[in-house]
């Protein structure tokens, strides 16, 4: 919506590990996943920063977001991190 | 001890009742009288609830009723002599008696909340409403809050109870309004209420106050009582908003709303804990709601005014506590698109809306004022300028934007008059709106995104002033769009600066995302030398414009994030000079800058020969951009720093990425540039291998999550963004891969994808994968993902026949 990642970018990403290919849309479908995985980063740390009273999202709300995020996204993905 | 105060007070209750005749149902009386004789009188009063309709009521109804009844029965004295206290107490000993009591006749006889309500209902409107309406609207909030907390956690969930519960909450609630439809005006005022207790003998208005109030405090009550509960008050506050809103119309809601844009204040501001957080409760279930209206260009529907005003107006307040700076460019996007209808029927709800306008327009000034506390902590133009354009003053933004094209100035004194007419009234040219409004949604969408984004990266370059003042210019120009947009409370007004920022945005659009995307670019690239390379080397090789060939020479050399500021120092003498110079400014103008640059870059400027030819295509087009608009875009363009641009050229700096990058631009300016690309790309390719090859640009991430956060982010968030993003990308491609595996296959398809969002919950039963692709992503991806049909039965794209 504000900025489109160049569809290259996504594959040479997903092809990184896995010498595996990409389909078509499947591009498109990365790009939405990255997309509400961003916004609910995003709105956790915002919770998390108002928390703490402040009207910026610093490094460390984003941190610790994202230790609890991931382990959400493990539970439900097969990977882990 | 407490059976010991419950038999006095029951006697006293007795008596009192016995001492008012009032003309009650016998059920009522005879059950009061049953409870109070014995509070283990169940089997009467089971026989009573039973009498009336017995009907399946969950315990905690059933408790309500019991309590409600027991209430009226007791305040059913109005000759009493007791003190409101005394009488309390009772209320409260009563309640303690019925609570056990009922709970456990409720238990041992199932009575179903719906009985207990309707035979509140029915005991209700037949007993006086000034008596009994106060002591039993008393007891309801209180205590009663517990049944009325039950009542309503089952009223929300309906997993939880079946519908019948609903409509006897809803019937209670409508009780409710009716009563206080009588005093619409009431305020809610506890005192007073307590006051019109004790003078409860045939005081009408007492009751009407009673009434209103109990509206009031039901909602209130529960609210801080169920404020724990969260989600399911947030929903029944939502209902009985929507319900208050059909009793008591245009009043209840301007009161709701203002409260609202109080309390939002207030919690900006750190204020009420209860009311603010009821607020905010409700505004977080609103803000998902605007938000999702926000990040995806659906249409919103206005069915009415009221509706309008409300959810406009909650709109406004429903990101409140995002931060004060922002709330008004958050919410004006939905303003903004709804204004158009809010304005065509502002006619008849100009007053209203002229009063919420004003109420808004405090509250707004308020939180400007907030606005500029918080503007100080990013101390920077950015915040600034949200400051300085939310007070009116252009003077700040003039400053900001120097060198801004006259044409921004112009716009801001546009804006400036359309805030004071606004201010006053909703005059805003309908022709306009109309006009502007779908061209403005998309826009306002974009460039609100940007403007966020860009504020967002002038804060980051708030120390190093010039830069800031250079991208300021079209960040401001932006920002001032949309903090005027925002400014207007109401629609009409939200249009009139809709239309001006519409205009503004229609020919700064362009250039502003390519300057925003440059500005953004660099500020990314800063981190990565290696993409620097790839940008300079573009900007100097290139030679296709003289302005971006001669700023194109300026990045090469300064390419670390310190000498940002050298940079964007040496870029607008660059910008200055190459305005006027033609491709032959370049080697004088790379002489110029390098001296000026601390570190040694000859690494760099040795890789001027080798150029990525993306950055220079998007500097030619976006010279080509901004051209195409006009003089702000030239002035835009000349502004910016070459470097700028070519950091945001360079953003997407994989070598494979260039073509493509190539392609997203347009292709007018393509054509032009192949011939001059191709090479660079060869020599890009190479010089982007040898850089790392992260794939996502921090560009991207930043905008994203600062468009996802709507608030401000600091720069420090980045490179954690970066490497969660990049774990998160290696679980993707694993997860991917073990779903096409799993399927057998060797190439990751849509299934594969969607299968693991709905792993992550991102699509769930109720959320379809279409409706999130509609929400999230752009057209080009969107159009992949979902079968567009067009003329000639031909579908894009081609569906598959497997």
């Amino acid at each position: 919506m504000l900025k489109r990642v160049p569809k290259t970018t996504l594959k040479s990403l997903m092809k990184k590990k896995a010498h595996i290919r990409v389909g078509t849309a499947a591009d498109a479908m990365v790009e939405l996943n990255v997309l509400l995985f961003l916004h609910s980063l995003a709105e956790e740390a915002r919770t998390k920063a108002f928390e703490e009273k402040s009207a910026t999202i610093k490094a460390h709300h984003v941190k610790a977001v994202s230790k609890v995020l991931v382990r959400n996204s493990a539970r439900g993905c097969l990977g882990l991190n | 001890m407490d059976s010991v105060d419950e038999d006095v007070s029951a006697r006293i209750l007795l008596q009192s009742v016995i001492h008012t005749e009032s003309s009650r149902s016998p059920i009522t009386r005879s059950a009061s009288q049953a409870q109070f004789q014995s509070p283990g009188s169940r089997v009467r009063r089971s026989i009573r609830l039973r009498r009336s309709d017995v009907v399946a009521l969950t315990p905690q109804e059933a408790l309500k009723q019991s309590i409600k009844k027991k209430l009226c029965e007791s305040t059913s004295r109005p000759s009493l002599p007791v003190p409101p206290s005394k009488r309390r107490t009772i209320s409260e000993g009563v309640r303690k008696i019925n609570t056990p009591a009922t709970a456990s006749l409720l238990y041992d006889d199932d009575i179903t909340p719906r009985y207990l309500l309707r035979g509140i209902l029915q005991t209700e409107p037949e007993t006086s409403l000034l008596v009994q309406d106060r002591p039993v609207k008393k007891e309801t909030e209180l205590p009663s809050t517990n049944s009325s907390l039950h009542s309503n956690r089952p009223s929300t969930g309906l997993s939880e109870l079946d519908l019948p519960d609903m409509t006897t909450t809803v019937n209670l609630s409508n009780t409710v309004k009716g009563l206080s439809r009588k005093r619409p005006r009431r305020s809610l005022n506890i005192t007073a209420f307590n006051r019109q207790l004790e003078h409860e003998d045939g005081e009408g208005e007492g009751g009407s106050a009673t009434e209103k109030d109990l509206s009031s405090l039901s909602s209130a009550s529960p609210s801080s009582i169920t404020f724990s509960l969260k989600t399911p008050f947030v929903d029944v506050r939502t209902e009985k908003r929507g319900f208050q809103r059909k009793v008591a119309n245009r009043k209840k809601i301007c009161i709701e709303d203002f409260d609202e844009a109080l309390q939002n204040r207030q919690v900006a501001m750190g204020g009420d804990p209860e009311l603010s957080v009821r607020e905010d409760q409700q505004c977080l279930s609103e803000t998902v709601r605007s938000e999702g209206f926000t990040l995806g260009l659906s249409d919103l529907t206005a069915p009415d005014i009221t509706h309008d005003i409300i959810t406009s107006n909650t709109e406004l307040y429903a990101l409140p506590v995002d931060t004060a700076t922002t709330f008004t460019i958050a919410t004006q996007d939905k303003n903004t698109i709804t204004g158009t209808q809010i304005q065509r029927e502002m006619g008849g709800m100009k007053d209203d809306e002229e009063k919420d306008m004003e109420e808004v327009g405090e509250q707004k000034e308020d939180k400007m004022e907030v606005d500029n506390k918080d503007g100080e902590d990013l101390a920077g133009d950015a915040g600034q300028r949200e400051d300085s354009v939310r007070q009116k003053e252009s003077k700040s933004q003039t400053e900001e934007v120097e060198e801004v094209a006259d044409s921004q100035t112009e716009e801001v004194a546009d804006s400036q008059t359309e805030e004071v007419a606004d201010s006053q009234t909703e005059e805003v040219a309908d022709s306009q709106t109309e006009e502007v409004a779908d061209s403005q949604t998309e826009e306002d969408e974009v460039a609100d995104s940007q403007t966020e984004d860009v504020a967002d990266e002038g804060e980051q370059v708030a120390e190093e002033g010039q830069e800031k003042s250079l991208t300021s210019q079209s960040l401001s120009h932006n920002a001032m769009h949309i903090s005027r947009r925002a400014y207007c409370s109401e629609g009409g007004v939200k249009v009139a600066r809709v239309v001006e920022g519409g205009r503004g945005y229609k020919s700064m659009g362009a250039e502003l995302h390519p300057t925003e995307t440059g500005w953004a670019g660099r500020r990314s690239e800063g981190d990565t030398a290696g993409e620097w390379h790839s940008g300079p080397e573009v900007g100097a090789s290139e030679s296709a414009h003289t302005r971006t060939v001669t700023l194109g020479s300026v990045p090469p050399s300064p390419l670390p994030q310190e000498d940002e500021q050298e940079l964007e120092g040496l870029s607008r003498t660059g910008t200055s000079l190459g305005n006027e110079e033609m491709e032959n400014s370049m080697p004088p103008l790379e002489m110029t800058f390098e001296p000026e640059n601390n570190t040694p870059h000859s690494s760099i400027s040795s890789l001027h020969p080798i150029t990525a030819q993306s950055p220079a295509d998007h500097e030619e087009d976006w010279d080509d951009v901004e051209e195409g608009d006009g003089i702000q875009s030239e002035e835009l363009s000349m502004k910016t720093p070459a470097f700028v641009r070519e950091k945001r050229n360079a953003l997407p700096i994989d070598p494979l990425a260039t073509p493509t990058v190539l392609k997203d631009l347009q292709p007018s300016v393509l054509a032009g540039a192949a011939a001059a690309v191709k090479p660079k790309a060869v020599r890009g390719k190479r010089a982007g291998s040898a850089k790392k090859d992260p794939g996502l640009s921090k560009s991207y991430i930043m905008s994203v999550f600062k468009h996802f956060t709507k608030t401000k982010v600091s720069t420090d968030v980045y490179p954690v963004l970066k490497e969660i993003m990049e774990r998160y990308f290696d679980r993707l491609a694993d997860d991917l891969e073990m779903f096409a595996a799993h399927a057998k296959r060797k190439t990751i398809e849509v299934e594969d994808v969607e299968l693991l969002m709905r792993r992550q919950g991102f699509v769930t039963d109720s959320m379809p994968v279409n409706v999130l692709i509609e929400k999230y992503l752009p057209m080009e991806s969107r159009k992949l993902l979902i079968p567009v049909a067009t003329s000639g039965n031909y579908v894009i794209p081609k569906p598959r026949r497997k």
